[in-house]
């Protein structure tokens, strides 16, 4: 189990404000925090958790939560 | 300076780039630039920093044939630069309007002051060079590689002298890259590194 620091719901967002939503809640986070992202939908299912490797941050998990959204906790990383 | 949620919308893109992000952002809408530039490589690079959110606030200037753009409409051209920016800049985004800044950003040959970041956009007779320094970088070294220079090419080349320009100067506004320097800009889009020429300081 991951100590959540903050929760984000992008399940109304498009491309590409799902990742902006999501890396401007990164960017104001301490190094270590965690982020869990709550996402619908296959586009950012795919990009977000992608784009958030690329910057360099961890994915801990992502799994469905039976209501057909996902639940993703990204590992802030220093730097981004 | 918090983005506000109109642009987190209109800066998305930009927010998207792995050097940019929210705080990068925030640095571009900090910045501004005093213009001095009549023509398409000046308006060029103009136009993109400020549809980037940097303040541009031009001088008096008459605009030149060849100006036309999204932020010149044609029938300004012969128009003081200030007096068209005042008119279009509230539409092209208001961002950039209010002055701020320090920077400067010129055609050759031009007199630079203020603290930076200044672009020099100018030509040496074979292509389109720009010379810029950020904060830090030596003024001697910066006034010594544009006293070598011409003005800027017109033309296609000189749109793509602008566009390189702008895109220098925000790279300085963010903190990326050296602090001086100049590169050259020739058809069909060769971009090369060019030295700087040392000052009696520096030399």
């Amino acid at each position: 189990m991951h100590e959540v620091t903050r929760t984000l719901d992008i399940t109304r967002e498009v491309c590409p404000m799902t990742y902006v939503r999501t890396k401007l809640v990164l960017e104001s986070l301490d190094e270590g925090a965690v982020l869990e992202v709550v996402l619908r939908g296959e586009e950012p299912l795919k990009n977000v958790p992608r784009n958030a490797r690329e910057e360099g941050h961890e994915v801990l998990s992502l799994e469905p939560r039976g209501d057909g959204t996902h639940r993703l906790l990204l590992r802030k990383q220093g730097g981004g | 300076m918090a983005l506000r949620e109109e642009q987190i919308l209109r800066y998305s893109r930009q927010i998207l780039l792995r050097e940019v992000g929210g705080r990068g952002q925030e640095k571009l809408l900090a910045g501004g630039v005093r213009l001095t530039a009549t023509g398409e490589a000046g308006l060029t690079a103009a136009a993109y920093v400020a549809a980037g959110g940097t303040a541009v606030e031009a001088g008096p200037e008459l605009l030149a044939p060849g100006t036309e753009g999204f932020l010149v409409p044609a029938e300004e051209v012969g128009r003081p630069a200030s007096e068209v920016f005042a008119r279009v800049l509230p539409d092209v985004n208001a961002d950039a309007l209010p002055a701020r800044g320090t920077g400067r950003l010129a055609e050759l040959p031009a007199v630079w002051d203020g603290e930076g970041p200044w672009v020099a956009l100018g030509g040496d007779g074979m292509r389109g060079v720009v010379v810029f320094r950020g904060a830090g970088g030596c003024t001697g070294c910066f006034e010594a590689t544009t006293a070598a220079l011409g003005a800027p090419p017109s033309g296609a080349l000189g749109v793509g002298l602008g566009a390189l320009g702008a895109l220098v100067l925000q790279r300085l506004l963010l903190g990326l890259g050296p602090v001086l320097g100049a590169c050259g800009w020739e058809a069909p889009g060769v971009l090369t590194d060019l030295g700087v020429r040392r000052c009696g300081r520096c030399g």
